[in-house]
């Protein structure tokens, strides 16, 4: 069998599953919806503000950061598995990478990106 | 020889397999944590249904199954259906490349450690759509600082495993090494004790801290944080889809698990494991192509592999027993300025000693290094966090000090009263 066909097996059957249990439980549960009830959740008072707010950058430059060093640490890999094959040249290209990889960090490092409050 | 039937069946067989892994999984370390945890602090746990209590969880799934799904009229009802099954779709899809024993796994991929990471990434959509669409303040925050948290584990988590990649490539005689976990684990057979954590003990270290971030397990669990964001991205949820969740989280953990077992301590391998030892001693073949040598190998090997994964799972819950909640931006920090630095280290030394040192050594130095590395961490990380009691003063005292170093107040506070006085004299009288 084809080895991606799996993926897409599991994944609908994942799906499914939780589409079933979902309606089992719409069927089998109660629905006494009242206004008290499905009101969000404010420990028990009124909501005052709406829930929908700006929240700080800092969640932004992480998720790019993240993107950013994915992406280099996801290419590390190939090197990785023909490290023995590529022998010093390989070395002296993975401490290369890796020095460009900390100047970036320090670079963020030093602007305040990993300091939180 | 390709025969499709068994093709067929052997596809079924797997499935069903890692489906009722999950669902079990679940509802046995469900009780297993509220049991241990009732040990070690003292209390009973459950106990009223069935022998010490073991059907209580089982009683838990029925409830939630009759359990009325209670929505608020302010969700956003697409996104807020939909997450769950987000959610749970990427921890059901993992298990595609796990290999629990050779004949149980479902697809022999080449790119195993990749896709891992991919679908373990794809967690975080479920939960920032949980936390988005429950429209609630709560949800709100505690879906961002999950996603913030998650993506951050997320890259020490690749990081820590390029070292095992490498020594694959090393221990492989043609030095083509490989991602695949079937791969990897053959790769740990040689002698059938030489498992990675012994060259790796760092590796799987942070690769598990790694792991406890991206399932939102203690001291991890800030989006679950009760005593500040009632239960996080989790607050709008109700009966079985926060169970489909907690189902997932569940999945998850067997899932950093089996990939630590897989990757470190050596998969299947263990006393008995040995499958040319069965075929030459049970040579009955009753007609299949599977003989009944595989049958006794494979049930072994699948042994074995689950007690090393329920062992793990075990240190789960003995970590979250033991260590108290970190801090926000200690979360952060710990992930950004700790352990990306030092997987980036693991990784030069370990290349540099690989290829460094002569032949019959070069395993030897390696594991050592890294051992001393492993040394190194700990006392980085005990300096970092201060948790050693000695020399650890009172936060009070501590201030002070510094107050009377700088000739300032700590930071973001008025200045205190007393820190115009020399350290080590006693408090003013406070009468007045």
């Amino acid at each position: 069998m084809a080895p991606f066909v799996p993926i897409l097996i599991m994944m609908g059957l994942a799906f499914a599953f939780v589409v079933l249990v979902t309606i089992v439980t719409f069927i089998l549960g109660p629905k006494k919806p009242t206004p008290q009830k499905n009101a969000p959740y404010e420990c028990g008072i009124s909501e005052i503000t709406p829930p929908q707010r700006r929240f700080p950058i800092k969640y932004l430059v992480t998720g790019m950061l993240f993107i950013i060093f994915d992406i280099e640490a996801a290419s590390l890999v190939p090197m990785a598995v023909l490290m023995k094959r590529l022998g010093v040249t390989g070395l002296i290209e993975l401490v290369t990478f890796i020095a460009i990889l900390l100047v970036a960090f320090l670079y963020v490092w030093r602007k305040g990106a990993f300091t939180w409050e | 020889m390709v025969n499709i039937g068994f093709q067929i069946v052997h596809f079924v067989i797997t499935i069903l397999f890692f489906i009722f892994l999950v669902a079990t999984n679940a509802v046995i370390m469900v009780y297993l944590e509220r049991k241990v945890m009732a040990l070690m602090q003292d209390r009973v746990g459950p106990k009223h249904y069935g022998p010490f209590g073991s059907l209580q969880s089982t009683y838990d799934v029925l409830k939630l199954l009759l359990k009325e799904i209670v929505r608020s009229r302010e969700t956003d009802n697409a996104i807020f259906m939909l997450a769950p099954m987000i959610f749970f779709a990427p921890v059901l899809t993992a298990f595609v490349m796990l290999p629990f024993s050779p004949f149980m796994t479902t697809s022999a991929l080449g790119t195993g450690i990749l896709l891992y990471v991919a679908l373990s990434s794809l967690d975080v959509i479920g939960v920032f759509m949980a936390g988005w669409g429950s429209n609630s303040k709560y949800s709100l925050i505690g879906g961002l600082r999950s996603t913030a948290q998650m993506i951050s584990y997320e890259l020490p988590l690749l990081l820590s495993l390029v070292g095992v990649v490498m020594l694959t490539s090393f221990v492989s005689h043609n030095g083509i090494g490989s991602i695949s976990f079937t791969d990897i684990i053959n790769a740990q057979m040689h002698p059938w004790w030489l498992w990675f954590v012994l060259l790796q003990p760092l590796g799987l270290i942070i690769y598990y801290t790694c792991g406890l971030a991206e399932t939102n397990r203690a001291p991890f669990d800030l989006p679950e944080a009760e005593s500040e964001l009632v239960a996080g991205y989790l607050t709008e949820y109700s009966g079985m889809q926060w169970a489909m969740f907690f189902l997932g989280e569940y999945g998850n953990m067997l899932i950093v698990s089996s990939v630590a077992t897989a990757l470190f301590l050596g998969g299947w391998s263990g006393p008995g494991a040995d499958l040319a030892f069965w075929h030459a001693h049970v040579t009955a073949n009753p007609g299949g192509i599977f003989s009944v040598a595989d049958l006794i190998f494979n049930v072994i090997a699948v042994f074995w592999f689950l007690v090393k994964v329920y062992a793990l799972q075990g240190i789960f819950i003995w970590v979250r027993t033991t260590l108290p909640r970190l801090r926000a931006d200690q979360l952060m920090q710990y992930a950004w300025l700790i352990l990306i630095p030092m997987t980036l280290l693991n990784i030069l030394v370990t290349a540099v000693l690989l290829l460094a040192v002569p032949q019959p050594y070069t395993l030897w130095v390696t594991g050592g290094v890294n051992f001393l590395l492993l040394i190194g961490y700990i006392i980085l990380l005990t300096r970092a966090i201060g948790a050693s009691p000695k020399g650890t003063l009172p936060p009070w005292v501590e201030a002070r000090k510094r107050a009377a170093r700088t000739g300032l107040g700590a930071p973001g506070l008025p200045k205190p009263p007393a820190a115009s006085l020399p350290p080590g004299e006693p408090e003013p009288a406070a009468s007045r």
